[in-house]
């Protein structure tokens, strides 16, 4: 346990280096929550948005703009980069668990993002797009564990792609399909009670309503607290898929150079 | 002549290095090709659900994606080593390009390559579907393709030019990445729908900043709308010639200005 605080707290230090750089991504990210606010502000002109309505869709899409920056992770945590240069051998060598490390080093990247990024951004859009704060503590409780939960599922599926570089030796791609499935199937750009019934289907049957559908759903009161029992799974279920991914790793890896 | 030979040879160079890695090489094209209809196809679920947004109905925005999109992977095939300029700045790659007898931005154009086959495949066909949708319906006549094809180059020099700009800077800021977030993708996907739904602020910086609304918005509210006038073809034309040379004399004073990192 001690090892994962020194390694996410040192992710974190790292992090805050990069002021100017953050400032520009926070401005990046506000027009990117204004482009698909401004969505549903077109539709909801025209549709009742039934269950929501016009303001209720506005609050949806800015809280999934919001939580975004706490489900970002590097692509593969940055795993395929140690494989090319061999220092995923060194990696294995540490008296530590792959999996523990890489995850230990992005949580503390993923606190910067909460703080930096995720905070500010939740502050601003309470006030320009008027976010409802919930006074329900059990509803921040039921939110905070939906986050935590869907940062922890985030970091299994990235750790799962970065090891996949031991055998493609490039594995952007699965972190760009990983993102677009993610996109669509996580209720990001609308609930997916709304979909049609054969993407509803293939999106349940998915982690990815975690990252989206979930936490806002829960965070706006649309949502029971047995929601709550599917991101429950999908981390026991991708913790072992790691683990699993871990101990092929210590039999595949070959190092490329150095 | 001559430097297009040679810059040709340089890049088929490139392309087989890039193919010596097969498995990375076929998932890479295979996966290209999944990935970049995904966008769209979220945006699509949700004008399925709810039909248009303001006037705007699903074939119309997709004609907007597939120009937009085939503008953007079309400048990336050939201009990658521009849109992802600040590792030449940070790891001094730059020096050892600046000892080459050919110009510069030759040099950094041939010096990487991207496989574009996969997303240039999808982009189109959305492009095509969509084309082909208004077509039928009566939308827009047989002048939108050669109209169609005229914004597309006119795009893809908006687009080289606005990523030729960006790097610039980086002769500047020597960091780029997060400037091109700004400049790229939040301009790329803010621009996948119609400017008309935005507030004013962010329409003018579309319009005015960064020229991405002359991709495929300004032309498309004469080809496929038929709201603005014919000048809004040779108007555009006029925007990717005036960032080009705004570009290009971006780049040349950043040359003049470079100092080596030193790595």
């Amino acid at each position: 346990m001690n090892a994962i605080w020194v390694l996410a707290r040192s992710a974190y230090e790292s992090r805050l280096q990069y002021t100017a750089s953050h400032a520009v991504r926070t401005v990046a990210s506000v027009i990117f929550g204004m482009i698909y606010i401004s969505i549903w502000q077109g539709i909801g002109e025209q549709h009742a948005l039934e269950g929501y309505g016009r303001a209720g869709m506005v609050a949806y899409m800015a809280f999934n703009q919001v939580i975004l920056w706490t489900t970002f992770t590097s692509h593969g945590l940055g795993l395929e980069d140690r494989v090319r240069t061999g220092q995923i051998a060194l990696d294995l060598v540490r008296p530590l668990n792959l999996f523990v490390f890489a995850a230990g080093r992005e949580a503390g990247s993923i606190a910067y993002n909460a703080l930096f990024t995720a905070l500010p951004l939740y502050v601003l859009y309470t006030f320009l797009f008027g976010l409802p704060v919930p006074s329900d503590p059990f509803v921040w409780l039921r939110t905070i564990a939906a986050l935590v939960m869907a940062a922890y599922t985030a970091i299994c599926i990235s750790y799962c792609i970065g090891v996949t570089a031991l055998w493609t030796v490039e594995s952007r791609w699965f972190s760009l399909l990983n993102y677009s499935l993610n996109f669509v199937l996580s209720g990001f750009l609308m609930p997916i009670a709304w979909m049609p019934h054969w993407l509803q289907a293939v999106a349940r049957l998915s982690p990815y309503p975690v990252f989206n559908d979930i936490p806002t759903r829960t965070y706006l009161g649309h949502a029971a607290p047995e929601a709550l029992l599917a991101p429950l799974v999908w981390c026991v279920l991708l913790s072992f898929a790691c683990i699993a991914a871990t101990s092929a790793v210590r039999r595949k890896v070959e190092v490329q150079g150095g | 002549m001559n430097w297009l030979r040679i810059s040709w040879m340089l890049y088929k160079i490139n392309v087989r290095a890039r193919m010596q890695y097969r498995l990375s090489f076929l998932l890479t094209t295979l996966l290209a090709s999944v990935v970049t209809v995904a966008e769209f196809l979220g945006l699509a679920v949700v004008l399925h659900a709810f039909g248009a947004i303001r006037g705007w109905n699903v074939w119309e925005i997709g004609y907007l994606y597939g120009v937009l999109m085939t503008a953007k992977y079309l400048y990336r095939g050939f201009g990658s080593a521009v849109n992802n300029f600040e590792p030449y700045l940070v790891n001094g790659q730059l020096d050892q390009l600046l000892l080459r007898p050919m110009p510069l931005l030759l040099s950094v154009l041939t010096s990487r390559t991207r496989m574009i086959g996969g997303e240039l495949l999808q982009s189109l066909t959305v492009l095509g579907v969509c084309i082909g949708k208004l077509l039928g319906d009566g939308t827009v006549g047989w002048t939108a393709i050669p109209a169609t094809l005229l914004i597309v180059c006119t795009g893809t020099v908006i687009m080289f030019a606005v990523g030729l700009a960006t790097a610039a800077i980086g002769f500047w800021t020597t960091r780029t990445e997060d400037l091109s977030v700004l400049t790229d993708n939040a301009s790329t996907t803010a621009c996948q729908l119609p400017l008309s739904l935005f507030p004013d602020w962010l329409r003018t910086l579309l319009l005015a900043v960064i020229p991405f609304g002359f991709i495929n918005y300004v032309p498309a509210m004469f080809i496929v709308k038929a709201e603005w006038g014919w000048w809004t073809i040779p108007a555009t034309a006029a925007v990717a010639a005036l960032s080009m040379a705004a570009a290009l004399g971006l780049w040349r004073v950043g040359v003049r200005k470079y100092q080596s990192t030193g790595t």
